[in-house]
Parts: C-alpha cells; structure tokens; sequence
C-alpha cells in the first residue's frame, strides 16, 4: 500500500508529465480496439440492411452500384428500367415485390420513389403522422426531419436537376404526411414518396391548365380538330393540390416508365432458385443477393484493413520503443532520487516495486481511459456510422 | 566505559581513488554528544556513513549497540539502522514529490521494520510543529528555505527516535543565525531521546557545546584511538 500511496505522491507531483503518457498509452490501446469495433459494426449495419433484402432486380451493368443506389441510397448513375420488369417478376415469380425510384433529391436527401409495402418490409414505424395516402405527399426519414427541422403538415420541395432546363424535370412541392422513427439505417436519412409522385418528377406525370380553343396559341405544338398538343411553355402544377389533383395524368403507356429497381422477397426457396435462373443470362436486367454484393465488398476492405492493422502494428511498436526509451531515460534522471532512496534506508526491492506501482498506475488510468472511450464508441458507434453514411 | 560506538582496526578505501581511512579505535559513550572536525576529504563523512551501514570497511569491526553491523544481512541491516541510527545528510536528502509531512514519514513508507500508526503520525506532527514546520506540513521541498530543509531533515531523522543520531554537516549551507538554531535543535532533540549525537562539522564556534570531538587532521596524522 505504501508503493502505491508513493507511486500516487510522483505521480501527482508530476501530473503533467504523467497525463501525457497516460494519454500516449491510451491511444496505443484504444486506436486499434476502437477502429475494430467501429468497423464490426459498419459491417453488422452494412451486412443487416442486406441480409435483409433478399434479392434485387436491376440493370445489368455493376451489381455493387445496383445494391449502394437501391439499398444505401447513394445515387450511382445507372440506367432505369422500366416499371413493366416488376409485372413481368410479378406474373413469373410469386412473393414480394417493391419498386425503388431513386433519381431525385430534396436538399441533398434522396427521394425514394416506392410502394406502401416498402414500410411494411422494413418494419418501418410512424413517429408522426400518417402513411402515404395521396399523389403529392411525402414521407420523412428521422435524420432528415431533424436536419431540415421539417414537422408534419409543412412542405418540401424536391430540388431540380437543371435550372436552366426548361424542358426538364421541374421542382414538386411535396406535403410531408409523416416522419418515421428513427432506426439506424438510411432509411433515416431519405424522403419516401409514392413511386406516381416520383414520376411526377420526372416530368411523366403532370398537372397543368385545360387546354381549349381559348388556350394562347404560343402555348400550343400542334392542333388538329380534335387533338391539342402543348409545348414546353405550357406551365406545370409545381404542387399537388385538391384542387388540381384530378388533373394529373400521363400520356404514353405507364410500363415504360423508369424505376432503379425491384426488391424481390422469393415466397420460398424455389421462387427463390427460379428467379435466379431466369435472370442468369438477362441481356438488360440482372438478378442478384445484395448479401453476397456486400460480403465481396468487405472481404475486399478487410484486406486492406489487414494492410492498416500491419502498419499500425509498425506505428505501435515504434510508439512503444519509444516510451520505453522515455521510461528508460526518466530513471536515468531519477538516478540521485533512487540514490536517495537508498540511502534513507529503501531496500532495492522496494524501489522495483515503487517504480512498478508507478508504472501500473499510468498503464491501469490509460486502460480505464482506453475502457471509457471504448464504451462510448460502442454508444455512439451507430449516430456515428449514419453521420458516415450521409456524407 | 557503556560504549555506544566500537570501532576497532577500520580500513576503508573508495575503490579507484588514493582515499585511504584507517582507524585503529574509536569508542564512543552513551548519551554524550561528539563533534566530528578536521579538512574536507579527511573521511568524516565517510565514517558516518560507515557507523551508519551505510558503507562496508575492507576490514575491521563497526559495532553500533553492542551489534557488529557489517556482518548483519542488507535487510537485517537497513532495519537495525531505521530504528536505532538517525541520519541527518549534508545535501538532506529530501525527495521532491513528497510534501513535509510525507517525507518525514518516509522511513516508515520504505521499511517494512518500522510500522506506521496514528502514533507515529500524531509525533511526526509534534516534531514538525517543535521544529517550525508545523504550517509547511503540506509544501514540498523546493517551496522551502535552506534552513527549513534542513529542519524537515533533522525531522525525518529523529522521527523512529533513534539511540544514535549522525548529522553530517548539518549547518554546512545555512547562515550564522540558522546555524546555531540548527545546532540547538539537534542537542535538544538528542537530549529529549536520551540519543547519542555526532556530529560533522567545519565550523569551529560549534564545537563549545559538545563533550568531545574527534579531530580527524590529527587523527590523520597517526592512527588514534579517541573519547
């Protein structure tokens, strides 16, 4: 007790110094258990959302971009495929089958185009609110109601793709419905609309004034007796609203119309094997199991993980050689203090025992501090991840 | 003679250096106060640390209470020392990080030999506060004057209430004023312990209150017994 009660007394005295090496340890040891944990659970969050998304029906082209655009909503540039695929996996393949429409964004938050079973299939709860129920509304993910401090019955606007397009897609007023409690996923961190109002955004859908023998004819491409075709000027409805909701309409047929993709939940294993079949050699569309993509993603960063374990393994013995050195040239320096102590009457042994009480009580408060950082990395690992994920 | 120090046929050298002590006898009485005097570099120091255990004579007998200890084991040694030997060293031997209370205990935080209690602690207090200290209890050893060092010294030394106190040079860096003070101090504490004092010095005005001393530029001269 009185090497320890000693130990204590050098150590307080020389607080600063002591603090400095505590918090050199400290990062020694929890550099290294810190960034596995945060990577573990990257790897659960990454891995759950796909596990949990059976299979995915996209364009050919690079399944990892299918699966990153579809499941984690970062906007990869893919071509669309027409909405007639889900019927065609509909009709062929009995289960669940979701459309995802993912190509617009409202303030930097992806705009998921979807279908009401989409909510059911994530388990995803109303904070606030109510469901999708009309042309024109829009549902919040949490992250997005508190980053854009948006509550229920206020309005978002979809931001537009081109503003000097006039042609182009033009910005939708959207009626926020309900905000979903938060889950950790980036479903948080998306604005969910019914997949006709994201086709209102493209422009497909729209809304506008009766055209009529009373109609400007600068507004007007072509007119016949019984047929009037407007041009480009012809102003759009920019919000949904009773109003004018009846006057939404598309012209062309509805199959051509784009989604990114479909997620399909097989209703058993045979529906499963089938459909991977089918799309086996699909000359546009490709079929694929999001948790495979995932597992290749980060097999792939595990290797270069083991590439930064090594080099922080350099880093860490270089840092330990060099508290070792620190250590050595302390005692150095503590030559006439030791002396001392032994003159007063310290036996050697006692001395090995002060200097190791010292020692382990800056190695025990760099691992407490390790333990405490440790804990709130584990705590706050998953607002960290979501604040990774939307960047 | 009730001899408290018996040293018979002492050679001691520094390896490496021409330092040579030799004594054929010394013998030294209870409970009377020795002033140690002579040139620097003549071995006074060095014979107080040889009557401490400190160091060991290539041969010869040091025999402190009757006990010859350089034949004790290290730790039979230290312990022997700790309790009945109070040294009081010229650069006083004070560590840094404790403050005046702890290093007045630091005998009883090394040794396993001596126990510490509210007894002990409640003296420590009593000397500190006999010796001036008594409001320093909580500095350290660089918010001290010499003088106060020194005192925080003679504490620790005196705190196990030893039968022998060895103060080397113990007014060697302190003004004429805290000289005498320091000198009282130490007689005053060895008489209140019923202790044998020895005492190391240079400074000839000190040696009017001592019974003896042992002049060690004679004592150089040819080997003497001496008291």
């Amino acid at each position: 007790m009185h090497s320890l009660y000693l130990a204590w007394c050098y150590i307080h005295y020389h607080r600063l110094k002591s603090g400095m090496i505590v918090l050199a340890l400290c990062i020694l040891l929890y550099l290294p258990l810190g960034l596995n944990q945060l990577v573990q659970q990257a790897q659960n969050h990454l891995m759950d959302r796909a596990a949990a998304t059976p299979l995915l029906l996209g364009p050919r082209g690079s399944a990892l971009d299918l699966v990153i655009d579809a499941l984690y909503f970062q906007h990869r540039e893919q071509h669309p495929i027409p909405y007639s695929t889900l019927n065609t996996l509909q009709t062929r393949n009995p289960g669940k089958h979701i459309p995802v429409y993912s190509r617009f964004n409202a303030q930097g938050h992806t705009i998921i185009g979807t279908h009401l079973e989409y909510f059911d299939f994530r388990k995803l709860q109303m904070q606030q609110g109510h469901s999708l129920s009309q042309l024109g509304e829009c549902i919040l993910g949490a992250t997005v109601a508190k980053d854009l401090g948006l509550s229920v019955g206020e309005t978002l606007t979809s931001s537009p793709e081109n503003v000097f397009d006039l042609a182009g897609a033009y910005p939708l007023k959207m009626h926020i419905a309900g905000i979903l409690a938060p889950t950790g996923t980036p479903d948080d961190d998306a604005v969910f609309v019914d997949l006709k109002t994201a086709w209102i955004l493209t422009g497909l859908l729209h809304g506008h004034d009766a055209l009529d023998e009373n109609t400007d004819k600068d507004l007007l491409l072509k007119q016949s007796d019984s047929t009037l075709t407007a041009n480009a000027k012809l102003e759009q409805f920019m919000e949904i609203t009773d109003e004018n909701r009846s006057g939404f309409h598309f012209h062309g047929d509805q199959g051509e119309f784009p989604i990114t993709a479909v997620i399909y939940a097989p209703e058993n294993q045979k529906a499963h094997d089938l459909a991977l079949g089918h799309y086996q050699s699909h000359e546009t569309l490709q079929l694929v199991a999001p948790h495979q993509i995932i597992e290749n993603l980060l097999s792939t960063l595990f290797r270069i993980r083991d590439f930064i374990s090594a080099g922080y393994m350099l880093v860490a013995l270089a840092t330990g050689l060099l508290l070792t050195l620190i250590i050595a040239l302390s005692l150095r320096l503590r030559e006439s203090e030791m002396r001392t102590m032994m003159e007063v009457g310290c036996a050697r042994n006692t001395l090995i025992r002060l200097l190791t009480a010292e020692l382990a009580t800056l190695l025990l408060a760099s691992l407490l501090l390790a333990g405490v950082l440790l804990a709130l990395t584990n705590h706050f690992a998953p607002q960290l991840l979501n604040l990774l994920w939307s960047r | 003679m009730d001899a408290l120090v018996n040293i018979q046929g002492l050679h001691f050298t520094y390896p490496g250096t021409p330092f040579k002590l030799h004594i054929e006898q010394i013998q030294l009485a209870t409970h009377q106060h020795t002033a140690c005097i002579g040139p620097s570099g003549s071995g006074k120091s060095t014979l107080l640390r040889l009557m401490a255990g400190i160091l060991t004579p290539q041969s010869g007998t040091v025999e402190v209470l009757g006990n010859s200890i350089h034949t004790m084991s290290d730790a039979r040694r230290r312990a022997f020392r700790l309790k009945n030997i109070g040294m009081v060293f010229q650069d006083f031997a004070l560590i840094d990080y404790l403050n005046v209370q702890d290093n007045i205990l630091l005998p009883y935080r090394i040794s396993p030999a001596l126990q510490l209690d509210d007894t002990v602690r409640n003296r420590s207090k009593d000397l500190a506060h006999s010796t001036g200290l008594g409001k320093y209890l909580n500095r350290f050893p660089a918010q001290l004057s010499q003088g106060e060092r020194q005192r925080l010294a003679i504490c620790r030394a005196l705190l196990p209430q030893p039968r022998l106190i060895l103060a080397d040079e113990p007014t060697g860096n302190l003004d004429p004023e805290n000289k005498s003070t320091i000198v009282q101090l130490l007689k005053g504490q060895a008489a209140e312990n019923e202790a044998t004092l020895i005492m190391v010095t240079h400074d000839h005005d000190l040696l009017k209150g001592f019974d003896h001393s042992i002049d060690f530029s004679k004592f150089f001269a040819r080997d003497t017994a001496y008291a």
